[in-house]
């Protein structure tokens, strides 16, 4: 695949109210694509659509070469989601849990796989503990988990350090720098203006439905990001 | 397909761990049969007579419980969404609904029979298989239409009221073809008394199995 | 988004205007045909007469879920919105002719057989058609404007109109002792006439109240649409 995400134009609307105006936006392989903005700015509307799960009123979205609406249902193989909520069973455990996500994959020999992920994610001691038993961090842990399992190109994670505690969130890089080093993309949204700016290659900011802001890390740092942030939520108010 | 079994089992999986559905189902079944033997004064012919409208009541309401657990347990963490992401076919997914859903009530049910025996003296074992082979004809109808209107009730807003509002209406024909064999066998009459009811019932799930398969994918993306 | 809507047929024009008097008119015509050129019947009296708005208004009920049927199938292939208003309007419409069956229906079988209801084929499944199309309106209702509702209303409008052929034979075959309903009625010419006439007006009357009813619709929409524009 030469270039993972091309979104050209996506418009969504929820009850004749825009939330998403003109968004376009690109991601190429081994990048990660870093999105921030204030509350109801519509970027995890975005997300959401990027993962086939809301369709747009409008736009094109690209994955690969193929277009994610046209396709069939395999296209999903390539794309993992993470979510505020996690899209797992409370009374299974982490096993049982597992093995249902890489059954709906048609994953052959998941279980080295499941095994794999579990101990990356240091959660192979508790596999077999219901996940309601979890604390936060670590569901949200599991939730990463299940995103990842089916070795998907491009992540696309919705505030992914939430909940996680100092441990979690070292765990938590460590995996996505491995996954970067495989020249694979994700797009993240993130609150933290700090992390995101480490994590990130290009750094955007949502502002009421549209693209306010965008901009290679290499080409600014830290303070003029935040300044920028800064200037973009005053100006909402 | 693997992928149904899948969901087939994890659902099972989930209801073999809490019960819930099981254990209310039951228990909500049990207490319209006692209910029902207070409210009105039976005399044996009565109850002979009542007996298959009150044994398709029962299994209805308490169908109702088990239908909407199914997927309010696919709305607690969004795990609906979970299914939405894999490359699974929506059709697929019905039927592995459909699958655990039509398991977990026929179970219910052969577990509610005994009590019809006890308490109005259903000639049960005489025409045992011809009973359960109605009631899995019935239940699979009523099963399927309601797998596909659960999955919608969940998504609004009056949640469990919504499904006996869509379910029941649509479910007028198992109710009356399935009273009317019951009524057949119990009495003992042979088959051709009861054979334009019966394929009724066949013609019914046949539809509304093949027909709700096509759409439910309309019913659970958003 | 507006040009979607910009069908001459979804605008108030002419030619809906003039349908609607042509309706007017012809409900004037026919009530003269019913009150005056149409025998009272022999035995059951005046009250008979009831059966010129009582078998129209249940053609127009299952007419108006055909219609609900078509047009959700069309949506769900399509996604286009219009079906769905359609779909809608149609419901809104057949909710009240299957109202007005169920409550002319008693009427008139009270004074002749003695009893307000009998559990006759045509008149439940009826009443089934009227709980649907209830459901219906609830699940929209409770479910605010979204693709979703959409969606849902189209399956409800597909199943409920397979189901409806289903609920009447079972019914049917269900006690022959609830066949007080008359079957096969002998309808002498001018009866027929008065008839017929009575069965064009009341469907002229659906289609001049549902076009009305999908250009209320529009005009909404396109409210909605100049909001949406303005926020931009």
């Amino acid at each position: 695949m030469t270039v993972p995400l091309r979104a050209q134009h996506i418009r969504k609307s929820f009850n004749n109210r825009p939330v998403l105006r003109d968004i376009s936006l690109e991601v190429r392989p081994g990048t990660f694509a870093v999105i921030a903005g204030g509350n109801g700015a519509g970027k995890t509307t975005l997300l959401r659509i990027l993962a086939k799960l809301v369709k747009p009123d409008d736009g094109t979205i690209l994955i690969g070469e193929k277009d994610l609406w046209a396709e069939t249902d395999e296209v999903r193989r390539h794309l993992g989601f993470l979510s505020h909520n996690i899209y797992l069973y409370d009374e299974l455990n982490a096993l049982e849990n597992l093995r249902f996500t890489a059954r709906l994959f048609g994953l052959k020999n998941y279980q080295s796989r499941i095994t794999l992920v579990l101990q990356k994610l240091r959660l192979y001691h508790r596999q077999f503990d219901p996940i309601k038993t979890y604390s936060r961090g670590m569901q949200q842990r599991m939730a990463l988990a299940r995103a990842i399992l089916h070795n998907p190109d491009l992540l696309l994670l919705d505030e992914p350090f939430s909940g996680l505690d100092e441990s979690g969130v070292e765990i938590f890089t460590a995996f996505i720098q491995e996954f970067k080093a495989q020249n694979k993309s994700a797009i993240i949204v993130s609150h933290n203006l700090r992390t995101g700016y480490d994590l990130a290659d290009v750094l955007y900011i949502l502002d009421d439905g549209r693209i306010g802001f965008q901009e290679r890390k290499q080409d600014i740092t830290y303070e003029e990001y935040h300044t920028e942030y800064r200037r973009i939520l005053e100006a909402e108010r | 397909m693997r992928q149904i079994f899948a969901i087939l089992w994890k659902d099972l999986q989930l209801e073999m761990k809490t019960k819930e559905s099981f254990l209310s189902m039951l228990t909500f079944g049990l207490l319209i049969l006692v209910l029902f033997n207070f409210a009105f004064d039976l005399t044996p012919e009565m109850k002979r007579l009542i007996t298959p409208g009150l044994l398709w009541i029962t299994f209805l309401f308490s169908g109702i419980l088990g239908l909407n657990r199914s997927f309010s347990l696919e709305k607690e963490n969004m795990a609906i969404h979970g299914l939405l992401l894999a490359p699974v076919d929506r059709g697929l997914v019905f039927f592995g609904k459909f699958g655990s859903n039509l398991i977990i009530l026929l179970v219910t049910e052969l577990l509610t029979l005994p009590f019809f025996l006890l308490f109005l003296n259903m000639p049960l074992f005489e025409h045992f298989w011809w009973v359960l082979g109605i009631i899995v004809l019935g239940t699979i109808g009523f099963v399927s239409l309601g797998t596909l209107f659960s999955a919608m009730a969940t998504s609004t807003k009056l949640r469990e009221v919504m499904l006996p509002l869509l379910l029941f209406p649509v479910s007028t024909p198992i109710l009356l073809a399935g009273v009317a064999c019951l009524r057949q066998i119990l009495s003992g009459e042979p088959f051709t008394t009861y054979r334009q009811w019966f394929s009724l019932l066949v013609v019914f799930d046949i539809i509304f199995v093949v027909v709700p398969s096509l759409i439910f994918e309309y019913a659970i993306e958003e | 988004m507006n040009s979607k809507y910009e069908d001459v047929f979804y605008r108030d024009n002419l030619a809906t205007k003039l349908l609607g008097y042509l309706v007017l008119f012809a409900m004037f015509v026919s009530f003269l045909l019913i009150a005056w050129y149409a025998p009272v019947e022999r035995t059951m009296g005046l009250v008979q007469k009831i059966f010129y708005y009582h078998v129209p208004s249940a053609w127009n009920a299952f007419l108006a879920f055909g219609v609900v049927f078509v047009a959700s199938i069309l949506y769900l292939t399509s996604k286009d919105r219009k079906w769905d208003i359609l779909a809608y309007s149609s419901v809104e419409i057949g909710v009240i002719f299957s109202l007005i069956v169920l409550i002319t229906g008693p009427i008139w079988a009270r004074p002749i057989w003695g009893v307000w209801w009998s559990w006759e084929p045509r008149l439940t499944t009826t009443l089934i058609l009227f709980l649907i199309y209830v459901a219906y309106l609830l699940l929209r209702y409770f479910s605010g404007e979204s693709n979703q509702t959409a969606n849902f209303s189209a399956i409800l409008g597909i199943i409920g109109f397979l189901v409806v052929p289903l609920v009447y034979t079972s019914i049917n075959w269900w006690s022959p002792e609830a066949q007080v309903h008359p079957q096969r009625v002998g309808l002498g010419p001018h009866m027929l006439v008065a008839f017929f006439v009575s069965l064009f007006t009341f469907t002229l009357l659906y289609v001049y109240l549902l076009i009305r009813r999908v250009q209320m619709a529009y005009a909404k929409t396109a409210v909605d649409d100049l909001r949406e524009q303005q926020s931009e």
